[in-house]
């Protein structure tokens, strides 16, 4: 590490550690039972009893291996694009063009499955998934050239992109890839069953799941123990101290946001071979943008945004199974999200005071 | 930034554990004995005076005109003891979060589970993984516990067309429908196809929007059709059901609304309504449930005869008057319909418009 | 295909009433971006104040019964959501970006949450509207007299508020520090002018305006209200204010121009009268983001001028340092 810890801290710097230890821990809890709290008045608004609500919640994430299964199913769109966004953001590139770049990959790499003559079934799943992620990569690619070579503003190239990838993928499951089956709605065609993603046996999830959690070692090493993810932080402090170090800033932004996009395009292709099974137009609403928050929520490390995607998905799940059993709206669920996240970066910012 | 790591790993920890203290102090109730209650459709096959446990879960709020008609058809079902009623509305807008809530109910041990809009890809996983749980939903092909609704609006269209004929002044009527998928297409001929029954000259404009969602756009496209000529407008879509009441209303023209009866939007212009009822729908598939009848999945069909499709006409309607031969006519033909002697043209595909 | 029926006589004039109804929820809301944006608040919320001024718009002129009384609840909403963001933003200094995110996720599941409460079960409820208001003599001017002069009521008020930022944001002393504070805050605080109060107030404003925004969608157009009416206006609204290059005159025109171009299509669609159009609707669609990108990097890359406000998106620390 860049600086090492004095070997006798003075008696005023440790009682600084330690009050600092106490807004880490203290602030995130205080943010999480402000939620339950306000998440609680929810409830009782929506005619429910909060107690009852959350043990149907905990029930509904971990009550059995299918429920499980279905929090890992969710989080893994989460994980696998939180962790490009938090190597992207800790060298302070802000993709913001995470949806878009998962739609582009599903779109690709749904279109290979669907046309690719091969019967093998592991070479065509892993064709769609290179397909996929090599479409996100390209359409991070602008986005990081732009910023390089001419200083253009990431957030704003990565926001307009993301609608053109949306656009283009309504596009084509109503054109060239539409299902001619579907009489009351829009839908895409449906992948080859040769296709699919198996199952991991006795959870209801699909090896996606694995693929994520395979992926948060990999970019924890990454980010903590090589030349890379040192220049990735020495970026995030300040374009200065990167310049004297001699990170290479232009190409940094390029790699990030092919690298970044690229995991969003995973994602979506994931989605469309484990979840959905087809280019579905429903495939995500949104958790393009729940991985930013999750990416920040998580500290923009691996492990946290595991953790982040972890709470983020059982909150879901968790809370899709709650408004069943508890006869509550479903939307309550969206809007306990909603309060958790704007506690949750409240906290994050009071104990990185 | 080892310590960032930790602080992260901590507090994500510590927001899971303490939900989980907070709430699971009373003990986990029975959740595990409840994952193998999908078997109990078999078993009260036998009792036929229980009640089958049926869920039904609407993609938007109760009030939206949609999701209404469902919500309405499944209460009277649930008021007349034939069903025990869950209802989770607005669920989740992505396929894996619908697909969690549709598997939530199977696990809970509903018999039936009714998934309200066009979420074949949300069902069929679950209904593999509750073989013995019965499934419904608006999809593309029925599996072996996975039943289909049709929607076969097209044959009150048709009627409602009549009635266009009969009380447009410039011979000109016009269709919105939000995409072209065959359900709006076949609306769309129908009511075409019905105006120039009275009135030969009709010519008909027809536009897909191109979004189900945007009621602003909606009315200016109907808007447009109004300044082409057209005074009478069918709609196909909830906004632009919502979007044409606007634009009618404004320029009193004339209107019919899609599925639910929105005429108090607009009650002087709206002259009817080609409603959709689940009611005969959820009755039929309740009771195959009971008898044991209902598997292997099947379409459900039920048109203007069987009570899934009306023209519902509005009493306060007053743009023009409807001529009376017209009026003998639309009896006439709602007659042979009902009584198989007519059958209306469906027309799913091909170039539409004149 | 007749073309005549859209740009002859009264279709024009359908043509360019619809142009304005379309375009003026999102006008008012990027011009709200351009006051926030010009004091280094990159506001992504844009969406989520708009949604939320629709549903406090709509409740108002429920239960008042009152489109007034509607139209001050909208306003009085989406200046909430401008204090929250403001307060994430500027007195926490946390990353604008997310902020703009968690607002928009936090007003999407309110917003459901409250409609489906309080109206869950019945029958689609409606609110009154505003009646059209036809100016006298002007109103009857043959083609632009029912474009300018015959259109809803808060339409007017729409306009006067436009013009009245561009005002504030050119011609006042308080439009010169939000300016200020945007390009380069350090200087602004050395001139004494209070950074953290500048971007608070100019986040209250374009709170207020997205609010209206939304209340335009709701109570001078549909009467009602459904989750997620706004569909998307305010993302839109945020890629026409760099379109515009923050200058407020530009982006309102700008928003016009692509209200002109979507309405055309609608038209064009409606008219035409066919299920197929040789160019894809989605195209027209996407059309506001593709144009933006366009004009954003011709005007990086050969004009080498951005015109981008200095210090968007960074927060600013009264002692320098960053955290």
């Amino acid at each position: 590490m860049a600086t090492a810890p004095p070997l006798a801290a003075p008696p005023l710097a440790r009682l600084r550690i330690d009050r600092r230890l106490l807004t880490t821990i203290g602030a995130p809890v205080g943010a999480v039972v402000l939620g339950l709290l306000v998440g609680a008045l929810l409830v009782v608004a929506a005619g429910g009893d909060p107690v009852a609500a959350y043990r149907a919640l905990l029930d509904g994430a971990f009550g059995n291996p299918l429920a499980f299964g279905e929090v890992l199913a969710q989080a893994t769109p989460l994980v696998i694009i939180g962790l490009g966004l938090a190597m992207a953001f800790r060298a302070g590139i802000w993709n913001i063009g995470a949806e878009g770049q998962l739609f582009v990959g599903a779109l690709v790499g749904g279109a290979v499955a669907i046309e690719l003559p091969v019967d093998s079934r592991p070479l065509v799943i892993v064709a769609a998934l290179v397909a996929g992620t090599a479409a996100g990569a390209i359409w991070g690619l602008p986005v990081g050239v732009l910023r390089a070579r001419w200083g253009v503003n990431e957030v704003i190239t990565s926001l307009l992109l993301n609608y053109i990838g949306i656009l283009l993928f309504s596009w084509a499951v109503r054109r060239p890839l539409r299902d001619p089956a579907a009489t009351q709605g829009l839908s895409g065609k449906e992948v080859p069953h040769a296709a699919l993603l198996p199952d991991v046996s006795s959870f209801s999830v699909h090896i996606g799941a694995l693929i994520a959690l395979a992926l948060v070692p990999v970019v924890a090493y990454a980010m903590g123990r090589t030349p890379f993810g040192f220049r990735l932080r020495m970026l995030g402090t300040g374009a200065e101290a990167a310049r004297v170090a001699g990170v290479p800033a232009g190409r940094f932004a390029i790699g990030l946001m092919m690298i970044s996009g690229g995991l969003a395009g995973l994602a979506g292709i994931i989605q469309v071979l484990g979840v959905s099974l087809r280019l579905d137009p429903n495939l995500s609403a949104g958790t393009g943008f729940t991985a930013i928050v999750v990416a920040l929520i998580g500290r923009r490390s691996a492990v946290g945004v595991l953790l982040a995607a972890l709470f983020i998905a059982v909150l879901q799940a968790g809370g899709q199974a709650m408004s069943v059993t508890e006869n509550l709206p479903y939307a309550i669920v969206l809007a306990m999200e909603g309060v958790f996240v704007v506690f949750l970066l409240i906290a994050d910012r009071l104990a990185r005071r | 930034m080892r310590r960032t790591r930790l602080r992260g790993a901590a507090i994500g920890l510590l927001a899971i554990g303490l939900m989980m203290l907070l709430v699971a102090c009373g003990g986990s109730d029975n959740g595990g004995g409840n994952t193998s209650t999908g078997g109990s459709a078999g078993a009260s096959t036998t009792s036929s005076a229980k009640k089958v446990g049926m869920a039904l879960v609407l993609p938007c709020g109760s009030s939206d005109p949609w999701c209404n008609q469902g919500f309405n058809a499944a209460q009277k079902l649930a008021s007349e003891g034939v069903v025990d009623l869950k209802v989770t509305t607005g669920a989740p807008q992505d396929t894996a979060g619908a697909s969690q809530v549709i598997r939530q109910y199977a696990q809970t041990g509903k018999q039936l589970v009714v998934a309200y809009s066009t979420w074949a890809d949300a069902t069929n996983p679950v209904a593999t993984k509750f073989p013995k749980t019965n499934f419904a939903t608006f999809g593309i092909k029925p599996t072996s516990n996975v039943a289909l609704f049709d929607e076969p609006i097209y044959q009150g269209a048709y009627l409602a067309g009549m009635i266009a004929g009969g009380v447009t002044k410039s011979n000109t009527i016009s269709g919105a429908a939000g995409q072209d998928v065959p359900l709006c297409h076949a609306e769309m001929q129908a009511f075409e196809a019905g105006a120039k029954r009275t009135n030969p000259k009709v010519k008909q404009l027809t536009t897909y929007v191109g979004d189900w969602n945007d009621a602003a756009k909606s009315q200016q496209a109907i808007l447009g059709q109004v300044n082409r000529g057209s005074d009478v407008v069918l709609a196909c879509g909830g906004a632009q059901a919502t979007g044409m009441a606007q634009a009618i209303k404004g320029k009193n023209v004339t209107g019919f609304g899609y599925v639910s009866d929105t005429s108090s939007q607009a009650p002087k212009n709206i002259a009817g309504t080609v409603i959709y009822d689940p009611y005969p729908y959820f009755k039929k598939m309740a009771e195959d449930t009971q008898a044991g009848k209902f598997q292997p999945g099947k379409l459900y069909s039920f048109g203007m005869p069987q009570g899934g499709v009306k023209l519902e006409l509005n009493p306060g309607y007053s743009v023009a008057k409807i001529p009376a031969s017209v009026k003998a006519e639309v009896a006439k033909v709602q007659k042979q319909i009902m009584d198989g002697s007519f059958k209306v043209p469906y027309v799913p595909t091909g170039s539409g418009g004149s | 295909m007749d073309w005549g029926a859209i740009f002859g006589g009264s279709g024009l004039t359908v043509l360019f009433s619809s142009a304005v109804l379309l375009a003026m929820p999102t006008a008012l809301a990027a011009l709200g971006e351009t006051v926030c944006e010009r004091a280094g608040v990159l506001n992504l919320g844009l969406e989520g104040m708009m949604l939320s001024g629709a549903l406090g718009a709509f409740l108002g002129a429920y239960y008042a019964h009152s489109p007034v009384v509607g139209t001050l609840c909208g306003i009085v909403v989406g200046v909430a959501m401008g204090a929250l963001m403001a307060f994430l933003s500027v007195t926490l200094k946390t990353e604008q970006v997310i902020n703009g995110i968690a607002l928009v996720l936090f007003a999407q599941g309110m917003t459901a949450f409250l409609f489906e409460q309080l109206f869950g079960g019945e029958k689609q409820p409606t609110i009154p509207g505003i009646p059209d208001l036809k100016i006298p003599l002007l109103g009857s001017i043959p083609g632009v007299g029912p474009v300018l002069f015959d259109q809803n009521a808060l339409l007017y008020v729409s306009g006067g508020v436009a013009l009245a930022i561009w005002l504030l944001l050119m011609r006042t002393r308080f439009g010169l520090s939000v300016r200020a504070v945007g390009e380069r805050p350090e200087a602004a605080d050395a001139a004494a002018v209070d950074v953290a109060r500048t971007r608070w107030t100019a986040l209250l404003i374009c709170g207020g305006m997205a609010g209206l925004g939304g209340t335009l969608l709701v109570i001078g157009d549909l009467n009602l209200f459904q989750p997620n009416i706004t569909g998307g206006r305010g993302w839109v609204a945020i890629a026409l204010v760099i379109f515009g290059r923050w200058n407020p005159l530009l982006v309102f025109s700008g928003v016009l121009l692509f209200g002109f171009a979507d309405a055309l299509q609608v038209q064009v669609r409606a008219v035409s009268g066919g299920t197929t159009t040789a160019v894809p609707y989605e195209l027209f669609q996407a059309l506001p983001y593709i144009v933006t990108l366009v004009v954003l990097v011709t005007a990086t890359v050969v004009a080498r001028s951005s015109a981008q406000p200095a210090a968007l998106g960074i927060p600013f620390h009264k002692d320098g340092g960053r955290s």
